[in-house]
């Protein structure tokens, strides 16, 4: 998380673009070690969403190029918010990933600067909350849904 | 500019006159929220869009509770849609309330959300509920897009919870 690039130059909308950039990179590394602890039941679903991060990590990547910023690249590794040993703790990987980068899009939203970042932004917010969604109500969280996604 | 630190009984009692009139009609907030120059809003003379947005929200509450008549079998489900839907209201009419001025500490919660005082009619179909709900999260993220900072954020994350709603509570 602390990469020393040129951030002081970028302005807030991109800074947060970069921000969820790199949430969106730990996101398919996190997809990768889920689906290789998960039940091979859930590898539908598991391949779907990882598919989703890495078409928003791409587009984003777009985005920034477009407006001449330097997209961050993905680490090398990425430390797991908890042990992942088995198909439950995978989909609980999956919940966590969802949650943070629910909490990166919707920063994107607050300092976009623009209606089509904006738009984008919401899109990939309601993304995020159906998947973190369907994680939970797998998890048999009650409820599987949450008032406020992307609220820290 | 010196700041009163005592603050004076009147302006406290002013404030809770128009905090009390904000919650039984948030439409009395609309004038004064129109006048405020928050950065999002476009036209100042236009009533706060979070205004509909907050009463949207309370009624897609009231109708997930009602819809409870029809599918008691789904109430779980519709209990969370219609407290969500009332958390969203709350925090629509707060950012109201601090866009028009008011103390949002001295405002009291708004009314309560999920029970209709008057006599309903025909209980809604989860069907009709959805429809309600898409439109809701169609214009929530429209609005969204329009505004700017903490209110567009705020819009965007209802958006994505209304989303969620459909998708997964009323699977």
């Amino acid at each position: 998380m602390t990469s020393p690039s040129p951030t002081s130059s970028l302005g807030p909308e991109q800074q947060a673009l970069s921000d969820a950039l790199r949430a969106e990179h730990a996101a398919v590394y996190a997809y990768g070690l889920i689906a290789a602890f998960s039940n091979p039941a859930r590898i539908g679903d598991i391949t779907t969403d990882a598919a989703a991060h890495r078409a928003r990590r791409d587009a984003t990547i777009d985005a920034l190029t477009a407006a001449g910023v330097r997209a961050p690249a993905a680490e090398s590794g990425y430390t797991m918010p908890f042990p992942v040993v088995d198909p439950i703790s995978a989909i609980q990987l999956a919940a966590a990933v969802e949650a943070d980068t629910a909490v990166a899009w919707r920063s994107v939203i607050e300092r976009a600067e623009s209606e089509h970042t904006r738009q984008a932004a919401v899109d990939a917010l309601t993304e995020t909350a159906l998947r973190a969604a369907n994680w939970r109500a797998i998890l048999g969280t009650a409820p599987p849904t949450v008032p406020f996604p992307g609220q820290p | 500019m010196p700041v009163a630190v005592t603050p004076s009984p009147i302006s406290r009692r002013s404030a809770f006159r128009i905090a009390g009139a904000a919650s039984v009609g948030l439409t009395a907030l609309a004038l004064s929220a129109g006048c405020t120059s928050d950065s999002s809003d476009r036209d100042s003379s236009e009533p706060d869009p979070l205004i509909s947005a907050a009463e949207t929200a309370r009624r897609d509450a009231a109708t997930a509770t009602a819809a409870t008549a029809l599918a008691p079998e789904r109430a779980g489900a519709l209990s969370v849609i219609a407290s969500e839907r009332g958390a969203h209201a709350d925090a629509l009419s707060a950012e109201v309330a601090r866009a028009a001025g008011v103390d949002p500490t001295a405002m009291p919660s708004p009314s309560p959300t999920g029970s209709a005082t008057e006599p309903a009619p025909p209980p809604p179909t989860i069907d009709e509920l959805r429809t309600q709900l898409a439109t809701s999260q169609r214009d929530a993220a429209g609005l969204a897009r329009r505004l700017s900072g903490y209110r567009a954020g705020l819009l965007g994350s209802i958006s994505a919870a209304v989303a969620a709603e459909q998708a997964v509570l009323l699977l």
